[in-house]
């Protein structure tokens, strides 16, 4: 009797069982859910800060404070009493006002430094700091490697230059090797390049390769992937990793690895001393994008150190 | 009173059941009555109950040609598999005119069509075509045995386990391209040429293998493969032979201390099936939607907060109140132990337990006792050595830091000797020697367990079928560890002890010699154990879906079939023409498993040693497909 007065028929013990089975399921679903995107948040680091556009680099910012105040009024000074440079070794062809921009823009913005960093203030023509003298190895090691290695890059990978930003990043040292990039690499991972390339790193088909030989292989491309924040469908067409080139099926990246791969070599055998030592890395420049943020742009270089200049 | 369950006792043949179930005369509940296999068609094979039916009112397709049940749904997958064929042969005659179907390449829309629909003769249109009709043939593959579960009044666990198999599709070609904004990201059709794809998504992702659900997914496929064979073993090992189940369910306590029963293993079947599959959807669904890295992925573990000291203190009290919770143990009755229970040696240790989640999952909750055995007893110490060599040199690695241990668990690796020292012997304890020793005891320990299941099959009354198929696990097993190492010259070739070293071993044998996925062993391995996933899944599913009329009860089944059993031969004639039956089903089991395993081992076995490059072997072969490279934006992420 009192049955017809329910809305609803009553509910048997399977709807019962089911309905609260239902409702646990649903609260268990979504409470593992939330806690698994409050511990995937917590775990997440920090997101990096966007980079405003620049009209010298492909993608850094040279501003902040690091030129002091008395700094800038002695380069002023130093301008207007010498036109001309006075001892000037590698850019030549330019007046003093055309090397302080650059030094402004690119040396002290590249490595977020003052002028005393490397320069007597009272007398910008002094060699006497020997951090001057380290430069001036850089600027010409940078012209060297443009020359030599970034020139053989095509016009398709954008025409960039190697200046003090590139490798720099903002800071007058850095680890080429930084702890937090050997992720999944062992803590001693360095670039192989006591071995020739391209070929050193070939094991696929080789009888006489062992898979410790594979394994360094792989760090290696591990260390390239992490660098350029890329798969290794970038450079290869995995259904066969040995193709190089479009024709031949593979990708024309793989060849650009390769001279990339040649400069870091020529860079470890020649300029060991004023890398402290250190041997050089991808990320030190990539920094996990395919096009190291402090490239220079096309013709933002002096013409004595671009792609396109001529040995000294 | 009546309705409210009752705890399980110990019965007369040593197992638990309730009392209600004891009553029955075969022990296991209550069965139909016995009629003909062609009574039973004649008595089903007749119209209406589809879901046409259910739905329109009417099904215009509702009959039989021969065996063949054809149904509305059977219409529209004829549809689609006839237009979807058409689709692939346009490609392979008309626009490849290569007339070579197993070098035939559809490749999806370019990604710069992005989700749109293309037309006849742009690039992509063959692949769309034969996605939309292969689609549709799948999903009415589906309803069509909807209606045959419907017809024949059994559950809807066939069309379920192979509803997975449809989702993994689905996921595959229609939602991750979706969710990635082009049809581009699709899968690529063609007999090898879906090879290709799946290298360079593998290897996009930096390596896949360090994908998590990749690997629960890849473990799922092989447990699913090792079930199967477990169980196909188990069946035929008592066919024609004097025993009962009580016979098999001896012969896995002894071994592992546990018997699963004849409704439990058909259930974990269907599950351990499904959920090989949906793994795998999700493993691919969250590469390249949410990941990119899977590498860089695992840095998330550094990161938990957990690595420091407090954390790790709290995880471990955590872990201890979880341990020492109090647990509902059923004490059995002395006296009736004693029949499987011997003493010393050749006896067993543990006494008869009871675990609910075990019966509410498998109807079958009794543990223990478990058989000692020499074998058993070599295979236990060889086995503790080998984790204790493994486990020392862990620490050694580690500093002897326990916080250090369990972070770095998954990197750390006891590693063969280097390539320099060959197949030497004499190396230095932590460069190899280590991994020499323990690799040593871990055969020893195989070997064991390979006496141990003869023996047990021996002493329980069964045939030694588990025994002789373990043989194809361990014929890969020593061609990976043993075989092919001194083939090729040095330890240095076979796979550390260790996670991340196995993974690292996979990987880079293939790219040792080549690409192993044109290793037409490799193929056919992938064949056998996919194929063990799915008998696994549709027989555990089309047992279940017929239990409630004791279809589980297979070894009997086997000597007198019964109204379930029918049922489910009647399924699966009328779904694909044909159907086993309680003995045969267990062969194709076992040799389906089996040959996964076989296959597997030639192959790896030829890798590098007879074949040192599968990739120009198959362009020797001719089963490479033409690809080009220039339009690559599905394998680059975009630049930043």
């Amino acid at each position: 009797m009192s049955q017809q007065q329910l809305a609803f028929p009553p509910l048997n013990d399977d709807a019962k069982f089911n309905l609260v089975a239902g409702a646990i399921a649903a609260i268990t679903m979504v409470l593992s859910i939330v806690a698994f995107w409050w511990i995937w948040w917590i775990v997440q680091p920090p997101a990096p800060k966007p980079i405003p556009e620049s009209t010298i680099y492909r993608m850094y910012d040279p501003s902040g404070n690091h030129l002091k105040p008395e700094s800038l009024a002695a380069m002023q000074k130093y301008i207007k009493e010498h036109e001309q440079p006075q001892n000037v070794q590698v850019l030549k062809g330019w007046n003093t006002k055309q090397i302080s921009n650059y030094m402004v823009s690119q040396v002290a913005g590249g490595l977020k430094v003052d002028c005393s960093y490397c320069h007597n203030i009272n007398n910008f023509a002094d060699y006497s700091n020997p951090n001057k003298i380290k430069a001036k190895a850089m600027l010409l090691m940078s012209g060297d490697l443009n020359r030599s290695y970034v020139s053989k890059l095509p016009t398709s990978v954008g025409g960039y230059n190697i200046t003090c930003a590139t490798c720099h990043n903002g800071k007058p040292k850095f680890e080429t090797y930084p702890i937090q990039i050997q992720n999944t690499l062992p803590n001693d991972y360095r670039l192989p390049l006591d071995r020739e390339y391209p070929g050193g790193l070939v094991i696929t088909g080789v009888k006489s390769k062992s898979l410790d030989e594979v394994e360094l292989n792989q760090n290696t491309m591990y260390h390239m992937n992490l660098s350029l924040g890329q798969g290794c469908t970038f450079c290869h067409n995995a259904r066969y990793f040995p193709a190089t080139g479009v024709k031949d099926g593979g990708r024309d990246q793989k060849q650009h690895a390769t001279w990339m791969l040649q400069m870091a070599k020529h860079i470890n055998a020649n300029y060991s001393t004023i890398m402290a030592n250190q041997t050089p890395s991808c990320w030190m420049c990539h920094q996990g994008y395919t096009v190291p943020p402090g490239a220079a742009k096309a013709g933002q270089v002096p013409d004595v150190l671009s792609t396109t200049s001529s040995a000294p | 009173m009546s309705d409210a369950p009752q705890k399980p006792l110990l019965q007369p043949d040593g197992e638990y059941r309730t009392s209600m179930a004891s009553e029955s005369s075969t022990g296991a509940g209550p069965r139909a009555t016995e009629i003909s296999f062609a009574a039973m068609e004649a008595r089903y094979k007749r119209q209406g109950g589809t879901l046409a039916e259910k739905i329109f009112g009417h099904d215009p397709l509702d009959f039989w040609v021969g065996p063949f049940y054809v149904g509305l749904f059977g219409g529209t997958a004829i549809v689609g598999i006839v237009l979807g064929m058409l689709g692939y042969f346009y490609q392979v005659f008309f626009l490849e005119k290569s007339f070579n179907p197993l070098a035939t390449a559809l490749e999806p829309p370019p990604i710069s069509a992005g989700l749109h629909i293309v037309a006849w003769g742009q690039p992509g249109f063959a692949w769309q075509w034969t996605v939309a009709f292969t689609t549709i043939a799948f999903v009415s593959w589906m309803l069509r045995q909807v209606d045959i579960s419907l017809k024949l009044r059994m559950g809807f666990e066939i069309p379920i386990a192979f509803g997975a198999v449809v989702s993994s599709w689905v996921t595959l070609q229609i939602l991750r391209p979706i969710a990635m904004g082009a049809w581009g990201n699709g899968f690529p059709l063609g007999i090898t040429h879906h090879l290709d794809w799946l290298s360079n998504i593998g290897y996009q992702y930096y390596n896949f293998f360090y994908n998590p659900f990749h690997a629960i997914g890849v473990t799922l496929l092989f447990a699913s493969t090792l079930f199967l064979h477990m169980h196909g073993s188990a069946i035929l090992s008592a066919a024609r032979r004097p025993v009962n189940e009580h016979n098999v369910d001896v012969f896995w306590r002894n071994i592992v201390g546990y018997s699963i029963g004849e409704i439990g293993i058909h259930r974990l079947a269907y599950w351990a099936g499904a959920a090989s599959v949906l793994f795998a959807n999700v493993c691919i669904f969250i590469s390249g939607p949410l990941v990119h890295d899977w590498n860089g992925f695992w840095a998330f573990w550094d990161r938990i907060p957990v690595w420091s000291g407090a954390g790790a203190g709290l995880l471990f009290v955590g872990a201890g109140l979880v341990f020492s919770r109090r647990s509902d143990k059923l004490n059995p009755e002395p006296d009736l132990q004693a029949a499987e229970s011997g003493q010393g040696l050749e006896g067993t240790i543990g006494s008869p337990g009871y675990v609910n989640l075990m019966d509410r999952l498998f109807s079958s909750g009794r543990v223990l006792p478990i058989y000692v055995g020499v074998w058993g007893l070599i295979g236990v110490f060889a086995f503790a050595i080998c984790a204790f060599i493994i486990l020392q040199s862990y620490m050694h690695q580690v500093g002897y830091s326990p916080i250090n241990f369990a972070r770095e668990f998954w990197n750390l690796a006891v590693m063969p000797p280097a390539a320099k020292y060959g197949l030497s012997w004499n190396v230095p304890w932590y460069e190899g020697g280590d991994y020499l020793v323990a690799t040593f005891f871990l055969h020893i320990s195989v070997l064991a367990w390979f006496a141990r299941l003869y023996d047990r099959a021996r002493k329980t009354g069964l045939a030694p079928h588990l025994a002789i198929g373990f043989w194809s696990a361990l014929f890969i097993y020593f061609t990976i560890y043993l075989i092919r190492p001194v083939i090729r010259g040095y330890w240095a070739d076979a796979p550390g002890q260790g996670f991340r070293a196995i993974l690292d071993w996979t990987n880079y044998v293939n790219l040792q010699v080549g690409n192993i996925y044109y290793n037409p062993f490799h193929m056919i391995s992938i064949f056998f154990l996919l194929g063990s996933v799915l008998i696994l899944a549709i027989h555990g599913a089309t047992i279940v879906a017929t239990s409630k009329w004791g279809a589980e009860r297979e070894i009997d089944e086997m000597v007198m079939e019964g109204s379930g059993t029918h049922r489910a031969q009647l399924f699966w004639r009328w779904t694909m023409g044909f159907n086993a039956n309680s003995y045969n089903i267990h062969l194709w089991a076992w040799w389906f498993a089996a040959l996964c395993g076989i296959t597997a081992a030639i192959g790896i076995l030829i890798s590098g040693t007879l074949v040192d490059n599968w990739f120009v072997w198959a362009q020797h072969a001719h089963i490479v497909a033409p690809m080009s490279t220039e339009d690559w934006s599905q394998y680059v992420f975009s630049s930043k």
